[in-house]
């Protein structure tokens, strides 16, 4: 049975904001089906306790100002869009405008979902299919 | 301490970083009310001195500002991993 998750987009610049939790930190993030991967802000990590030492290592990251290296993490919690990942693997790297939003939700997240995202009605439709 | 509405916070902290302490839901939303526990002008100062503070409550960071307009850092690609040479 799919859940449904209301969005609010006024204008063609807004991007798909949905709600999530990363332990104990409520955060905004962005719905990006063209990511693979899943995305927090580092900020969001310090505050939750985890530290540059807790890395599993580097990976190149393409952002709009170059390529950097962005560390990735486990986060022990990550939940959105009716879906609790524990122990997910996230990659990590201070944002230049955090007062935005917190990260992005990628593909990784979304796997063995489906996933009907209706921009007409504003509607996120989800079923977990495994 | 009174948790007050994020109108009210805007007004009490203009152009800052601030920490809230929110209600614990079984549905997450997007958070409209708290209770101030830090403010301040550094997001990251913020942020380390919330890790020490607030471990086992739920809470939010709310920038009180304006937001920037049209930040191009949703471009966020994971490249294909490869040994890092310096």
């Amino acid at each position: 049975m799919a859940q449904n998750y209301p969005f609010t987009r006024n204008t063609e610049d807004d991007l798909i904001v949905v709600v999530a939790r990363v332990g104990n930190s409520i955060v905004e993030l962005v719905l990006d089906t063209g990511a693979s991967h899943t995305f927090i802000n580092f900020g969001v990590l310090i505050k939750e306790g985890y530290r540059l030492g807790d890395t599993k290592g580097l990976v190149p990251v393409e952002t709009a100002n170059g390529i950097l290296y962005a560390n990735r993490y486990d986060v022990q919690m990550l939940s959105c869009l009716g879906i609790t990942r524990q122990n997910f693997e996230v990659t990590s790297y201070l944002f230049d405008n955090p007062e935005t939003y917190q990260g992005v939700i990628g593909l990784d997240f979304l796997e063995g979902t489906k996933i009907c995202i209706d921009l007409a009605e504003q509607n996120i439709a989800i079923e977990v299919k495994q | 301490m009174k948790a007050l509405t994020i109108n009210e916070i805007k007004a009490l902290y203009p152009n800052e970083w601030v920490l809230l302490s929110v209600e614990n839901s079984e549905h997450l939303a997007r958070c409209d009310r708290g209770v101030v526990l830090l403010h301040g002008k550094d997001y990251l100062e913020l942020c380390y001195k919330a890790s020490e503070i607030a471990k086992d409550i739920l809470t939010t960071i709310l920038f009180t500002g304006a937001p920037a307009q049209n930040c191009k850092w949703l471009k966020t690609i994971r490249l294909p991993e490869t040994p890092k040479t310096t």
